[in-house]
């Protein structure tokens, strides 16, 4: 597993715990992004730039720092 | 800019911009019917007066057949003894002026000598000839001659009649007159309408003018209008002149001026010009003509009708804002929000978007909303198909 599906799995975890829609705050990291975070698997290969765009994002949709 | 503000702003200012032009064409539909008014009032003025002619022709007339018959009168001019003579018809003449408005009586001579004998208005002034267009149409017919003359000082209105004794034989001319001023007072008293008599100068003799004013003990008012000598005014002021009219200009039928507001009323203006019996124009007569019922009514009537456009305009404007809103802005607003939410859920991993969006009508909107429906539907079942399992 890479640092990017560990990333969103914690993305997941925050999502359950702050009880938030999670089809609706994927997506809104999804448009944040410029693709689905949907389709990042543990197979997906790390890429640094689509990771640090991710806490940026995450950070800005669900208002806490996700770290990995 | 939103395409609602913009919608409603080019609405807004249609609604003004007919609004103004309705009010604009009302306000110039009223100006039209004050001028007709005025018009009419200037012509009913002018007719009245050659009415007036006529009738104040026909009264002098009949006055002075009766006293052609008088034999006593005429045996009195024959003897030739003018004190005689005045002291005789001088009670006539007073109670003539008093009930009849006459104001001249002439006794003149036959030709060749054609001189006056009396005047009972006016007993030291005789020897003279009048060789007036009335009296010359007199001797030349022997039949009456009559109409508006133009004197040394004053306009007035004469008849003569040859004057024949028992035998048939001309023995001279008898001649009536009233000064027209008498005219404009009954007109007025008639009407409610109010006149000006205004004469060239040209036409008056300036000595003999202020000669009249001083016998009478009036005021002389020959520098107080340029070319022109005020003769009659019904009014106390002379709103009702307008010395810009170029006065010789005026048609037959007469011209409408500028309408005055003045302390106690709106009036229209008017005037008309004035002939001799020769046909040569003397002056002009001014109309001041009280419109000021009219005019408030006209005034109050584009009062409210102004103020039932605007309402009117305002609830057009709603009416149709609110079916704009209704039919389009409405719908795009709770269809851009469906989109939304759809769209981003989609993106979340909630594929199935089967009939989240419905068409809210058939119509351009409800078409494309069907039309995105299917197409999103189409993407999730892709992406569906790329997910991790």
């Amino acid at each position: 597993m890479g640092k990017l599906y560990d990333a969103v799995m914690a993305v997941e975890r925050e999502v359950e715990r702050k009880g938030m829609d999670p089809f609706r705050a994927r997506g809104q990291m999804s448009l944040e992004l410029g693709f689905m975070v949907g389709l990042i698997d543990e197979d997906t290969p790390d890429d640094d730039e689509k990771l640090a765009a991710l806490l940026k994002a995450a950070e800005k949709t669900l208002g806490v720092r996700i770290t990995v | 800019m939103s395409i609602r503000a913009k919608v409603s702003l080019i609405i807004v200012a249609a609604v003004v911009l007919a609004a103004t032009g309705l009010g604009w064409y009302l306000q110039a539909t009223f100006a039209s019917n004050l001028e007709g008014l005025a018009e009419r009032a200037v012509e009913n003025a002018s007719a009245d007066f050659e009415a007036q002619e006529r009738a104040d022709i026909a009264k002098l007339d009949s006055a002075l057949q009766v006293m052609l018959t008088r034999s006593d009168i005429g045996e009195l001019y024959e003897a030739g003894d003018k004190q005689a003579l005045y002291d005789y018809v001088l009670p006539m003449f007073d109670q003539l002026k008093e009930e009849h408005s006459i104001t001249h009586w002439y006794f003149e001579r036959e030709e060749p000598d054609s001189t006056v004998f009396l005047r009972v208005h006016n007993f030291d002034k005789d020897g003279d000839e009048v060789p007036r267009s009335t009296y010359l149409a007199a001797v030349d017919t022997k039949e009456v001659g009559a109409g508006k003359d133009l004197g040394k000082t004053a306009f007035a209105l004469r008849v003569v009649r040859p004057w024949y004794d028992d035998e048939g034989e001309l023995i001279g001319y008898m001649e009536f007159g009233e000064e027209i001023g008498h005219f404009f007072e009954g007109m007025h008293e008639a009407s409610g309408d109010d006149f000006a008599l205004v004469i060239w100068k040209g036409r008056l003799d300036r000595d003999a003018y202020a000669d009249f004013h001083e016998t009478r003990d009036t005021e002389d008012n020959w520098d107080d209008y340029g070319e022109f000598v005020v003769m009659d005014n019904t009014r106390e002021d002379e709103i009702i002149l307008d010395e810009s009219v170029d006065l010789e200009g005026i048609p037959d039928e007469g011209i409408v001026l500028e309408t005055v507001d003045v302390d106690d009323g709106t009036y229209a203006r008017g005037a008309f010009p004035i002939y001799d019996n020769a046909g040569e124009q003397a002056g002009v007569v001014f109309i001041m003509h009280d419109i000021t019922e009219v005019a408030d009514e006209l005034q109050q009537t584009w009062t409210t009708v102004l103020i039932g456009i605007a309402v009117l305009g305002a609830v057009l404007l709603a009416v149709i804002l609110l079916v704009l809103n209704s039919l389009v802005f409405g719908r795009l607003d709770r269809m851009v929000a469906t989109l939304e939410d759809v769209s981003t859920r989609l993106l979340g991993g909630d594929y199935d978007v089967e009939g989240a969006i419905t068409a809210s009508g058939n119509d351009e909107i409800g078409k494309f909303e069907e039309f995105f429906g299917k197409f999103l539907d189409a993407v999730a079942q892709t992406l569906k198909g790329l997910a991790p399992k």
